[in-house]
């Protein structure tokens, strides 16, 4: 199976939003499609999904136009909501109904990512937590006064979202489209996502994902587009990208202040607290030779991490040379 | 567009009508609601009945008769029995009694030149003292058409004089031309009741129209706010997502009136028993006297169920083109006027006939308030009927076509409130205003 983007164009009266987008999944695994705000990252899905029309370009399914009907899709939008004052229950299992899955097999799935994304007391607030064994019935706790099962106006945020991140995944989906997943969720409420994450990349899914998190999109994704102002500036294999700038970062962490070693080497100090440094040069050599001024110094060195860039420091480094480049 | 892509279109339709309408019965406020329109409709009738001057009606009346014309009355009985109905009446011969309580005397006598007629009764009963008059009055007909036959007039000239005439005008040149017709040469009088039931019906419909659109308004915006849309969008088409809505929202309505007529009607069944229900407001005695037939039935059920699903459609258009609930108002504006226009419209009708009156009940949204009423009335035929769903079904594939057009751009909106005449600008249906 493979997921073809090409040549997708959109725009809004003179204004365009999404400029010449291409990119293609050959196998599975998890393709991040990343930008800063307002760079077309949500019209783009939009497009893919067969919301919005497209102005140019097409977006294939082995081969085929990519519909509902053509690929089970799964999508978790940017835009998320709930119907406020109806029960989640009977709104997960419409959701399901809509993707085709019948009500048993719906009622299996829901019971099942309650349980891994922590809801289950608002949708099954009379139950024991426990799922007794197979044939067995579960039964209300005795002497306790019926729950009524919760409105999704009755929901945090965060849990509000952990529902709608299994509405996505009802239909256990080949293709799953995430917009923003994580965002505005806690630590803890952010952990258990990423764990469903990883269990629907080990089955072996096709996943986009768009995201401000850098630190998750290093963590899944193994290709990449960054989009800036409706056009992309970086596309390709997120370690071959890394690999492409070298070795260029270094964390030092001396017993002493070795800022002035430092500058008389060539490197440039980004930052500086308590002789704890973000240094940036230009390749391992020059960085080997920091090492060993400072060891002939007598500078006692605690850390020294030379590493490649993060796709934080790449993300903000292309961003800004093509918004550079449009304002010249 | 083959017939697979259409079934495309809709498929989920059933999902999102099952669920809307489930979602609308489920609601506590509309339990409460229905539940204490159930309790009006039931209450009403005998409320109003005893509030306009009704009271508990006599099971069984007793007319003491004393005839002085030297006539014999013959039909006196039936006349009697026909206008205190539900009553039961028997007649006996002789003067009132002074000890016949709750009993009424009728004294004919002969006058001059006509009957005299002296009603009398023992009882301060109301319900008694309120059938003195039909008593007269229907002994006083009796009485007279009985002196007719007697001076040898047939049973036509009888039914003739006992007509009467009703006044009626038009211009000279309508008059005179071969396709202008009287007003009620159908030889129906123009009455209160036909009004009324003209105004009760519209009313009905007037009702369940903006019941509808409000409905199908809310829904819409309610999942716009609620950031739904995306989420729907990729499991359904915006047709069936709107089409769903619409049946739901139909359907619901529908319920309502049925327990609201349902329950009317069964309170009228019960309470014909044990009042006079003569006394009911015009408009609400026309409807209960309303006995429409199976075919009758089922013109306005199909002429009501085309117009709602028309005003649904346009309802879910205004709806989808606004972003937020307080919005909600200038969105059902365009619908809550084509409504009030044709609830006006249909106020005209009882005094019009022949063309006119055929062309109010063909023009799509009017006819809803007009066509049933008047093919119940005889006065329009049933081809009449069919030309006018016809041409509410032509309305209704505009809108569908308007829905496919702009319907997943509108719900995707997400600004200022759009007007219908820029939905129909997007939809290319007219040319936008260039600044």
């Amino acid at each position: 199976m493979s997921l073809q983007v090409s040549h997708l164009h959109k725009k809004y009266g003179t204004k365009v939003v999404v400029e010449d987008l291409s990119f293609s999944m050959e196998d599975t695994g998890v393709y991040a499609l990343l930008g800063t705000n307002g760079a077309g990252k949500t019209t783009s899905i939009r497009m893919m999904l067969g919301m919005l029309a497209k102005d140019g370009g097409e977006v294939l399914w082995n081969g085929k136009p990519l519909t509902t009907d053509s690929c089970n899709i799964g999508y978790l939008a940017e835009e998320r909501g709930l119907y406020p004052k109806y029960g989640l229950m009977d709104q997960l299992l419409y959701f399901a109904s809509l993707r085709g899955v019948g009500r048993d097999e719906a009622k299996k799935r829901i019971r099942s990512l309650a349980e891994r994304l922590e809801v289950e007391e608002y949708l099954y607030p009379n139950q024991p937590a426990a799922i007794p064994e197979a044939g067995g019935r579960a039964v209300p706790a005795l002497g306790r006064k019926r729950e009524k099962p919760k409105l999704a106006d009755q929901l945090s945020k965060g849990n509000q979202q952990k529902i709608q991140f299994m509405a996505s995944l009802l239909s256990d989906p080949e293709l799953i489209i995430l917009d923003e997943p994580l965002s505005g969720l806690d630590p803890v409420n952010t952990d258990l996502i990423r764990d469903v994450i990883r269990e629907e990349i080990a089955k072996g899914k096709y996943l986009i994902m768009s995201s401000h998190q850098m630190p998750t999109v290093e963590e899944f994704c193994t290709e990449i587009t960054i989009l800036n102002r409706s056009k992309a500036i970086l596309q390709g294999n997120l370690n071959e990208i890394k690999k492409s700038y070298g070795r260029v970062n270094l964390h030092l962490k001396c017993e002493g202040d070795a800022s002035g070693l430092i500058r008389a080497s060539g490197a440039e100090i980004q930052s500086e607290k308590e002789c704890e440094y973000q240094i940036k040069v230009k390749g391992e050599r020059q960085a080997n030779e920091l090492l060993s001024s400072l060891i002939g110094a007598g500078v006692t060195v605690v850390t020294f991490d030379l590493r490649e860039p993060s796709l934080h420091e790449i993300f903000v480094e292309k961003v800004g040379e093509a918004n550079d480049a449009l304002e010249d | 567009m083959t017939l697979s892509k259409i079934k495309e279109q809709f498929r989920g339709t059933g999902q999102v009508f099952r669920f809307t309408f489930l979602q609308l019965i489920k609601s506590r406020s509309t339990i409460i609601t229905m539940l204490f329109t159930l309790i009006f409709a039931m209450g009403a009738l005998p409320v109003m009945t005893l509030i306009g001057g009704g009271s508990a009606v006599k099971q069984r009346v007793e007319v003491y008769v004393d005839n002085r014309i030297g006539l014999e009355l013959p039909g006196l009985e039936t006349r009697l029995k026909e206008a205190l109905a539900p009553t039961d009446v028997s007649l006996r011969a002789g003067p009132l009694p002074a000890d016949a309580a709750d009993a009424v005397g009728l004294t004919l006598v002969e006058n001059d030149e006509s009957v005299g007629l002296s009603v009398t009764w023992n009882s301060t009963d109301s319900g008694v003292m309120s059938s003195v008059y039909a008593i007269g009055s229907a002994a006083y007909d009796c009485a007279n058409e009985e002196r007719m036959k007697q001076s040898g007039f047939g049973e036509k000239e009888i039914e003739f004089l006992r007509r009467g005439s009703v006044p009626g005008g038009m211009t000279y040149g309508d008059f005179m031309s071969p396709e202008g017709s009287f007003p009620f040469d159908d030889g129906e009088e123009f009455d209160d009741s036909r009004f009324g039931l003209q105004v009760g019906y519209s009313v009905v419909i007037m009702m369940f129209c903006l019941y509808s659109v409000g409905y199908v308004v809310r829904s819409v915006i309610e999942e716009k706010q609620s950031k739904l849309v995306d989420l729907l969008m990729v499991s359904v088409r915006p047709a069936a997502l709107l089409l769903g809505k619409v049946l739901a929202a139909l359907c619901f309505v529908f319920l309502y009136m049925l327990l609201l007529f349902g329950g009317m009607f069964l309170s009228y069944a019960v309470s014909s028993r044990f009042l006079d229900l003569s006394v009911a407001p015009g408009p609400v005695g026309a409807l209960l006297n309303l006995r429409p037939d199976a075919l009758s039935l089922a013109v306005i059920v199909v002429t009501g169920a085309l117009g709602c699903l028309a005003f649904g459609l346009l309802g879910g258009l205004c709806g989808a083109g606004c972003s937020n609930m307080e919005e909600s108002g200038g969105a059902m504006s365009t619908c809550t006027l084509l409504v009030m226009a044709g609830y006006m419209f249909s106020l005209f009708i009882p005094v019009t006939g022949g063309t006119a009156l055929k062309v109010f009940c063909v023009i799509p949204v009017l006819s809803m308030f007009t066509a049933p009423l008047q093919f119940m009335a005889g006065h329009i035929g049933f081809g009449v009927v069919a030309l006018s769903w016809v041409l509410q079904i032509a309305c209704i594939f505009f809108l569908v076509w308007l829905n496919a057009r702009v319907y997943s751009s509108l719900i995707m909106y997400n600004g200022k409130r759009l007007g219908f005449g820029k939905i129909l600008a997007m939809a290319g249906v007219r040319k936008e205003e260039r600044k």
